[in-house]
């Protein structure tokens, strides 16, 4: 090969500062080795940031794995476990009270409660169902408005930019929201349903924002095509805007879903507290979901405690990796059409 | 016929506005009516974010007002005895996102100019699924890894630490006094995790529309492949980084409850660099006692809340900005 | 003093049996010297009984509520009724705010109505039914060191971190023969505001007011060196993992983690252990109002933990369905009965029978209207 001569204009080699009498020999030495590392920090980075995925996953696959079970998910929450262990447990409440009654009267183990965590997962279908429910129109809507009839306009802008200005709100805020204004201000305390407004808040400007880039992509000829034949844009839109973004739409928002199942900040002052399955199933009542009772229970002690947080936390993320998987795959598709 | 728009040329064209304008005026109506619902969706969206910042705003009011500028710049926060002062707060958000930030940044664009520059095919692929997966673990999930399984060894990692930097100046002040596994250090390293995939992804997309013809010209140009990126992708990219940057900031800023369990939760956090020593940061504090607040306390924790979205919201504005003046400049320069 | 501690022995015998029928047959009968009204109450209507109950507050009750209220579920079921009730351990500060929203049932809670809570209630009138006491422990890990003293000024010192390592000559005053090692201490605190929190400091406040700066309340400004932690099990498991570290946190959750206990020097300059004995003692020596709430704070008796913390149900006395007042009712009765035999096995301290009785009249004033 024979050198190059790099031209004086161009700005490209300007940038790099090549020398002008560069040879493709010379990358060897100090430059070949700097990009052996540079090379080799990028691979480094990588594997790096699969360390704490695997740790993570590995500790709540073994941890968790050992007490999942189809029980342990429609089981109640046992309320009485602190007590048994402390019950059962003669020498350490000995230690602590001087004339403990267990000592004297050896009374019968009594069967410690077995774990379960039956009403988080029913708490958690059904905010987030309901709040996909509240959200997912709602955003669609909006999508259609600011693709299909606001546009450019500033009224469009505006709304985009606001729903980008969403997107920042922490999750936590929307908690606040939904607990000053509707746990508070119109008295209708925690449950459920606030849980799910709150959690709704969170998904709508995600919905939006990916609602109209799936709208964007669906290709102009169609709505002309539609508009030839004499269709409004109403129709146009029901009968081949949406359908042709269709995989889109659901990629977007089952990624939207995903995000709200596992948020924890906006449902912790809304949604009040539950241990059985019976009072998880109301939209209007006091519920738990599973990040929830997650952290309850890291907070809880006890031997009990951190098994069904483990447990809880393996069907949390099995949860969550499924809805992003499906709409990973789903978007896969649809991109590659 | 005409060609189809690209992509990002976005809203239909007026010619099928036309079109449709052309058309008999039967189902002007029901057009009518659906144009009616979709703005309506639209504008619901600007009533939400209204209803959030009044309805928030207004239950801080009476922290604000009474407590003035004493409530955003001291540090002293005694909730028994009326005194709200949430700078301590907000030192502790700040050092555990710089923290964030500082680690996950050089991370993200290594694992993007990775996926971009140099992985095969096959392993882009992987890549991305691994990213989307570290995405999807939920924050609560992190704090039970966190609170379980690396507090204790943690702890005795930082007491060894604290205790062998015990004379020398400096570092006594950076690495002492860990007498727990919890720690501003514990909480940004976590956040470094939760930020490093959508750092990544949006650095992805800004490697991906540098132009192939400026790559390939600058290896023409006998440049090796770290000068290229150097030279050609970083300059062209650098604008979009730092939205990235920007955007997983404020995302670490707003992080609550595996900060809420990880950063030692210093009741009254103090102005410290410290980084091994508990302290506190606003959603943590907010997190961990609105539910029980009432009175000027609770008007105090919301204020937090709405000093949090502000400060998230000119991050966000901000970096919009920031992200624009980069891309002139540069466009400029080229 | 001893009949109720023979009352309790005969008492406890039985509540470790797990069908709470039997255990309603036995307490019932070493009731019958004391109080023969509630023997028949105790049993009768419980057919009757159809509805739920909630309730939410103090975290300090929540183990022995958890554990009478699934009992007394039982009970009710048994009898042929249902009464399905749930607790929730959210904050006393929460509860107290739950109720006088009407959004739950009950409360439970580890301090009064404060001044500022009061308006949220309006002209209804509320009752405090004492339930059980116990004692609020200074919890340590210290190697090589089981037994310890503390002064309520030394106590005052080491959470105000100027007492910083354990061999201080103000611990040595209190433990003149204990071997002290240097260690440092590190302290730990609840993050979350807390009705224990709130009566470990009123202790302070109390026995130590020339040393003890903080003042008292649900959260208080802890010195930066300190650390927190969530909840009063999050405290325990911090000091089980760090020696030197001390904390406060009810007996039970100190049990549960196997910690050190310090003795505790009370108005008198003894030095007493937490046990729900000492704690039961403190509450027989409070000064009761007519409302039935009392402070077994800083008592000054013999044998009685000074830190010992109270802890109430507070009910509407009026209440609005009769079905509700009826569980309520039977629910108190079953609480300040059988239910007392439950404390001590669960490292509360029962109540004073005299305590004991007046809550049992009270139950009376809860109407319908």
């Amino acid at each position: 090969m024979t050198a190059t001569t790099v031209p004086p204009t161009t700005s490209v080699a300007d940038r790099l500062k090549v020398p002008s009498d560069v040879r493709v020999s010379t990358i060897k030495g100090a430059r070949f080795a700097r990009n052996r590392i540079a090379t080799g920090a990028m691979a480094a980075a990588f594997v790096l940031a699969m360390l704490p995925l695997l740790f993570v996953m590995g500790n709540v696959l073994i941890k968790g794995g050992d007490v999942i079970s189809p029980k342990f998910l429609t089981r109640d929450i046992p309320t009485t476990a602190a007590a048994t262990e402390l019950k059962n447990d003669c020498a350490t409440v000995s230690k602590y009270d001087p004339t403990a009654s267990c000592k004297t009267s050896a009374a019968p183990k009594i069967a410690e409660p077995k774990p379960g965590i039956g009403p988080a997962v029913v708490g958690t279908l059904i905010t987030t169902l309901l709040s996909a429910a509240l959200a997912i129109p709602l955003g669609l809507l909006a999508a259609i408005y600011l693709n299909e009839y606001g546009k450019r306009n500033r009224l469009a802008n505006f709304i985009r930019f606001m729903t980008d200005v969403m997107t920042g709100v922490p999750s936590i805020v929307m908690g606040i929201f939904i607990y000053t204004l509707w746990v508070l201000q119109f008295g209708q305390g925690r449950s459920a349903l606030a849980a799910s407004l709150a959690l709704a808040c969170l998904m709508l400007p995600i919905v939006v924002r990916s609602s109209e880039e799936m709208l964007r992509l669906v290709p102009n000829a169609l709505r002309e095509g539609s508009a030839a034949l004499g269709s409004r844009t109403w129709k146009t839109t029901l009968r081949v805007v949406l359908p042709t973004a269709l995989p889109g739409l659901v990629s977007g928002s089952m990624l939207a879903v995903a995000r709200a199942a596992g948020e924890t900040a906006p449902v912790l002052f809304t949604i009040g507290a539950a241990n059985t399955v019976a009072a998880a199933t109301t939209v209007t009542g006091q519920s738990t979901t599973l990040s929830f009772q997650i952290y309850n229970l890291i907070t809880n002690g006890g031997k009990i405690s951190p098994q069904m947080a483990w447990g809880a936390a393996l069907t949390l993320i099995v949860l969550v990796m499924v809805l992003t998987t499906i709409a990973r795959t789903v978007s896969a598709r649809f991109t590659m059409r | 016929m005409t060609v189809v728009d690209l992509p990002t040329n976005g809203p239909a064209p007026a010619s099928a506005e036309m079109a449709s304008a052309l058309a008999s005026s039967k189902g002007a109506g029901p057009d009518k009516a659906f144009r009616g619902l979709a703005v309506a969706a639209g504008v619901t969206v600007l009533v939400i974010l209204a209803l959030i910042t009044y309805s928030t705003t207004s239950s801080a009011w009476p922290a604000f007002t009474k407590y003035g500028a004493g409530y955003f710049f001291s540090t002293d926060w005694r909730p028994n005895q009326q005194h709200f002062g949430i700078l301590g707060f907000a030192w502790g958000t700040a050092v555990i996102s710089f923290i964030g930030v500082l680690l996950a940044v050089p991370t993200s664009i290594g694992i993007a100019l990775f996926a971009t520059e140099v992985a095969p095919r096959r392993l882009r692929r992987s890549i991305t699924t691994v990213m989307d997966l570290l995405a999807a673990v939920p924050s609560v999930v992190f704090g039970l890894v966190g609170v379980l399984v690396l507090r204790v060894p943690l702890g005795k990692l930082f007491r060894s630490i604290g205790d062998s930097v015990h004379g020398v100046p400096v570092l006594r002040d950076v690495l002492g006094q860990g007498s727990s596994g919890t720690s501003l250090l514990t909480a940004g390293i976590v956040l470094a995790i939760m930020i490093t995939p959508i750092i990544t992804s949006v650095s992805r997309e800004v490697f991906n529309t540098v132009p192939r013809n400026d790559k390939e010209g600058a290896l023409a140009l006998g440049a090796t492949r770290s000068e290229m990126i150097t030279g050609v992708v970083i300059p062209h990219s650098l604008g979009g980084l730092t939205g990235a940057v920007m955007l997983g900031l404020g995302r670490a800023m707003g992080e609550t409850i595996a900060v809420t369990l990880l950063i030692g939760a210093s009741s009254s956090p103090r102005i410290t660099a410290n980084i091994l020593g508990p302290s506190d940061a606003m959603p943590a504090a907010i997190a961990r006692n609105l539910s029980e607040a009432s009175g000027d306390f609770r008007a105090a924790l919301i204020g937090l809340g709405v000093t949090l979205f502000v400060i998230t919201m000119v991050i966000n504005v901000g970096s919009r900005r920031l992200v624009a003046v980069v891309d002139r400049r540069m466009k400029g320069a080229a | 003093m001893v009949a109720v501690l023979s009352l309790l022995a005969a008492a406890c015998g039985s509540s470790d049996s797990d069908g709470a029928s039997s255990t309603t047959t036995k307490a019932a009968a070493s009731d019958g010297d004391s109080t023969t009204t509630t023997k028949a109450a105790d049993t009768d209507g419980l057919d009757k009984l159809s509805g739920k109950l909630d309730g939410a507050g103090s975290s300090f009750q929540d183990t022995f509520e958890q554990q009478v209220s699934a009992d007394f579920g039982t009970l009710v079921k048994d009898a042929g009724g249902s009464a399905t009730i749930t607790y929730t351990k959210s904050g006393s500060s929460d509860g107290k705010k739950g109720l006088a929203d009407k959004t739950i049932d009950f409360a439970g809670s580890d301090s009064p109505l404060k001044d500022e809570e009061k308006p949220g209630f309006g002209d209804r009138k509320v009752l405090y039914f004492p339930i059980v006491g116990g004692p609020i422990t200074v919890a340590y890990n210290l190697d090589g060191v089981d037994e310890l003293n503390l002064s309520p000024a030394t106590i005052a010192g080491i959470f105000q971190a100027t007492i910083t390592t354990w061999d201080d000559d103000a611990i040595k005053a209190d433990n003149p023969d204990a071997d002290l090692p240097s260690t440092k201490i590190t302290v730990v605190h609840r993050s979350d505001g807390s009705g224990t929190t709130s009566n470990f400091t009123k202790f302070l406040v109390a026995a130590a007011p020339d040393d003890w700066k903080l003042e008292s309340g649900e959260t208080v400004n802890w010195p930066a060196s300190t650390q927190g932690a969530e909840k009063s099990t999050g405290v325990t498991t911090a000091i089980g993992d760090t020696d030197g570290a001390i904390g406060y946190a009810d007996l039970a959750d100190a049990a549960k983690e196997n910690l050190s206990v310090a003795a505790i020097g009370n108005k008198s300059g003894d030095f007493i252990a937490p046990t729900p004995d000492s704690a039961s003692a403190a509450l027989a020596a409070s000064d009761v109002a007519d409302d039935l709430t009392y402070s077994p704070l800083n008592v000054d008796a013999d044998g009685a933990y000074p830190i010992t913390s109270p802890t109430w149900i507070i009910v509407d006395a009026v209440q609005a369905d009769q079905g509700k007042a009826d569980i309520i009712k039977a629910y108190l009765k079953y609480v300040l009965t059988t239910g007392q035999d439950q404390a001590k096995a669960l490292l509360y301290a029962p109540l004073p029978e005299e305590l004991a009785t007046k809550a049992i009249a009270q139950i009376d004033q809860i109407t319908v209207g």
